[in-house]
């Protein structure tokens, strides 16, 4: 070969470079979102499985809550609507015996139907293996078809949420079909729901792309809004939004200091309360720190506490100082408890000398450095120092060894984020003697033992008011330092999405109620 | 030596190297701290939960066992399944392959391309097309790759919508597509090495330029274009292909961050969520296969120095 026609070669492939560039260029900007029939949304993180009673509530709702339609149903005004189940109640008193009663038209996306006996086969499915079965659903006793289309659910203990349990938010109601219950590790790469939507397959790639289209056999088909709908994961966020700003998406959950960006780009943003932060003081015995063993030292810590500081430096305006274990709109919230621990330095170091620690002390500390839950534990134990508690702390990098270090009991004080529940469900980890993340050493309080069982077995109409007490009793025994309830925030092109609604403890709903303006 | 001969014997020299890197890997991995059992139950879990998860996985059994076992698989082409999703590792990895190694090659094709262009250029104009060089190559290495990734976004994506912003699309789906979609990230990627290159190859050219051999030639009447491009070009390629081929290998480090930025599903992104997770097969299968590649490049680069240099042939 020549070298001329040798230096030719190569630049002709350099032009055929550029000309498939520019005409790249041009169909990757006619695709955007995938037209007017498909939603795109963006998740921050790929789901960890899809099995729906494993998957993490909260981040992997999306993705299950498509394809898997609950028993019961949650709308944004915190009112339980019917699911598959049509009517549920508890029978007698004491929040023991609950009934479900079947819609008789709901089929599987296979075409089977639903029936009591594939939906009680999934919930004990569930009670056996789902991630917080051990818990939240620990109280109950059986499940068992009552007829073809009455499902009761009996418990040991007082249960007094079945219906927040099975709705679509906390996921233990999915209903599985009897196909995938027999061979649950299908659950990864299909869908075997009656939701409004199937998960193809072919069309996604796990870790990067989900895509749904609907389900033909769906028994309410005015709920189907799309064509196609493709959740795509981006794990870094200003990609994310950027994804968005350019039409390439639709709709993403954003982190505080993006969320005016996102609104000088055009986009609406919405936000409600979803968690709350802090530090949870877990050794209230003493038994490695025991100065905490003082009720006295706990609220000293509590009051050294800047809450307001604090909050608008991690959260700015989407994130509002408490003291308490609840979000508004929830049954234990009680409104004149998120101001319950004043800042003030001076009381705290008083009550620390009423205590015998007129010169502080030092105690241990785990955070866990994913997210971003290490800011507001690390700006408390800063705080701290003003009234001479010194922190040592261990910052753990991934959620397994955080959680692993929780619960070996090493750690007299543990930093925390935790997610809006019914106070029932939350009083599972937190305030009852079970062993667990938030209750390592299982401390227990007979008085607030009883005041939960009382509330547990309760009407429906007094729950409220005997959860807001227990809530008070132990924000009074500072069994932890809340500092702040964290907004969740989304993002969306308003200009083709309507529906799109958040609240405290309720997700968008992109199965029902997210559709094209 | 035959090129054959070559191959065979480098490929003999690497088995050691894959046992090494695999092994290596497994014990780095068990002494990061976490557990992925501990993860998979969830905060809920009971005692009970969780020992039956780390019974199932089979991370009870000491850490030799756990490594003869993944091994004894591997050699039948098993290598495992994730522990979080379940699927299978081989499938995993051959379907973020291509994402990868779309971003490599291209990467290099095109720095490769567009370095020796400037990099002649500048030897044969010098001046101020010289300093230019200079003054981008300095900016290019002082410019990392995640930053230009962000500029380039906000730039092209964002503001003149002219590509995509995320996402990877597979080359036997749209072509048109695939290379729209690898655009910004090559660009992200290759600039600072266009800039290696570039003065890589200006040096050497030059360094040729300035030998006796070259001059004898100029004075025999050899045409100047024959000279650079089948003498010149030639001798100086043996340290630009050096070069290419560290750089080749060098470039996985950006890969990692621009398959983040751009939510590319490639086996470097994979790799960093694997090891934040614990998954240990699937970290396993993916330094294995970057551990081949990396030999690949390696080869490909002593092939080439046979091609281009008769001395290395004869040696």
């Amino acid at each position: 070969m020549s070298v001329i026609s040798r230096h030719r070669a190569a630049a002709g492939l350099l032009s055929v470079a550029l000309v498939t560039a520019s005409t790249a260029a041009c169909g990757g900007q006619a695709s955007g979102a995938g037209g007017s029939d498909t939603l795109t949304v963006i998740s921050g993180t790929a789901p960890a499985t899809l099995d729906p009673v494993k998957a993490n509530v909260g981040s992997d709702n999306w993705f299950v809550n498509l394809a898997y339609d609950t028993l019961l149903r949650l709308g944004p005004d915190g009112e339980i609507q019917p699911g598959l189940a049509e009517k549920w109640g508890y029978v007698g008193e004491n929040n023991k015996v609950f009934d479900l009663t079947l819609r008789a038209d709901a089929k599987f996306a296979d075409g089977t139907p639903v029936t009591a006996r594939a939906v009680a086969d999934s919930l004990n499915y569930a009670r056996k293996n789902g991630l917080n079965s051990a818990t939240w659903s620990s109280a109950i006793d059986s499940v068992t078809a009552t007829g073809p289309l009455t499902v009761r659910v009996r418990c040991a203990t007082p249960h007094p949420v079945l219906p927040m349990l099975l709705n679509q938010i906390q996921l233990m109601g999915s209903v599985i079909s009897p196909k995938g219950l027999a061979d649950p590790s299908k659950m990864g790469s299909a869908s075997f729901g009656a939701g409004p939507y199937v998960l193809d397959s072919a069309q996604s790639a796990t870790g990067d792309h989900y895509t749904y289209t609907p389900n033909p056999n769906y028994w309410d088909k005015s709920r189907i809004h799309w064509k196609k709908v493709v959740i795509k994961v981006v794990t870094n966020p200003s990609s994310g939004l950027d994804a968005v700003k350019t039409g390439q998406a639709d709709l993403i959950p954003v982190i505080a200091n993006q969320a005016d960006t996102a609104k000088t780009s055009g986009l609406a943003v919405i936000n409600a309360p979803i968690a709350f932060v802090g530090v949870n003081l877990a050794d209230r015995d003493g038994t490695l720190a025991e100065p905490l063993g003082d009720v006295r030292v706990r609220q000293a810590l509590n009051h050294a506490v800047n809450r307001q500081a604090i909050t608008q430096a991690v959260f700015r305006e989407y994130g509002q100082p408490t003291a308490q274990l609840s979000l508004p709109g929830l049954d234990g919230y009680v409104s004149d408890y998120d101001n319950r621990y004043p800042y003030d330095p001076e009381r705290a170091k008083k009550l620390l000398a009423e205590a015998g620690y007129p010169d502080g002390f030092s105690l241990r500390a785990e955070v866990q450095g994913v997210n971003g839950f290490d800011l507001v534990p690390q700006a408390v134990f800063q705080q701290w120092k003003q009234i001479g508690v010194t922190v040592n702390v261990v910052t753990d990098t991934t959620v397994g060894g955080f959680l692993a270090n929780a619960t070996s009991k090493t750690f007299p004080a543990l930093g925390f984020a935790y997610g809006g529940l019914p106070t029932y469900l939350t009083s599972l980890d937190w305030m009852l003697p079970h062993t667990s993340a938030f209750n390592p050493f299982a401390s227990k309080d007979d008085k607030l033992t009883a005041m939960l069982a009382e509330a547990a077995a309760a009407p429906e109409s007094k729950q409220a008011g005997l959860y807001r007490n227990a809530m008070r009793y132990v924000v009074d025994q500072a069994w932890f330092v809340a500092v702040a309830r964290q907004d969740n925030i989304y993002a969306y092109n308003d200009k083709k999405l309507t529906g799109v609604t958040v609240a405290p403890g309720y997700l968008p709903d992109l199965a029902w109620t997210v559709a094209p303006k | 030596m035959s090129a054959l001969r070559l191959v065979v014997r480098r490929l003999l020299a690497s088995t050691p190297l894959l046992f090494l890197t695999s092994a290596l890997t497994f014990v780095l991995v068990s002494l990061v701290p976490g557990d992925p059992a501990r993860t998979i139950a969830g905060q809920h879990s009971t005692a009970e939960q969780y020992q039956l998860i780390r019974d199932r996985l089979g991370l009870d059994q000491p850490l030799p066992v756990q490594y003869w076992n993944w091994l004894t698989q591997a050699f039948h082409g098993d290598l495992g399944s994730s522990l979080f999703s379940g699927e299978a590792v081989t499938s995993i990895l051959s379907n973020r392959l291509p994402v990868s190694l779309s971003l490599i090659l291209a990467s290099t094709v095109v720095s490769g391309l567009a370095g020796v262009a400037l990099g002649l250029l500048s030897a044969r104009r010098g001046g101020v097309l010289m300093r230019l060089v200079d003054g981008l190559a300095t900016l290019g290495l002082a410019a990392p790759p995640f930053w230009l990734a962000l500029l380039v976004i906000e730039v092209f994506a964002v503001t003149l919508r002219w590509f995509p912003v995320t996402g990877y699309v597979p080359l036997e789906e749209n072509p048109g597509g695939w290379a729209g979609s690898l655009v910004l990230p090559v660009t992200s990627i290759a600039l600072g090495a266009v800039a290696i290159i570039a003065k890589q190859t200006r040096d050497s050219v030059l360094d040729t330029m300035n030998k006796d051999f070259i001059r004898v030639m100029q004075a025999n009447g050899f045409s100047p274009r024959s000279i650079l491009y089948r003498h010149i070009l030639r001798n100086a390629a043996l340290p630009i292909v050096t070069v290419l081929g560290v750089l080749m290998v060098s470039l996985l480090g950006a890969v990692v961050f621009v398959e983040t930025v751009f939510a590319m599903p490639g086996i470097a992104s994979l790799t960093q969520q694997a090891t934040i997770q614990h998954d240990i097969p699937v970290i396993q299968g993916a330094v294995l296969y970057i551990t081949v590649f990396v030999i690949v490049v390696n080869l490909a680069v002593d092939l080439a120095y046979v091609r281009l240099d008769p001395r290395v042939r004869t040696s």
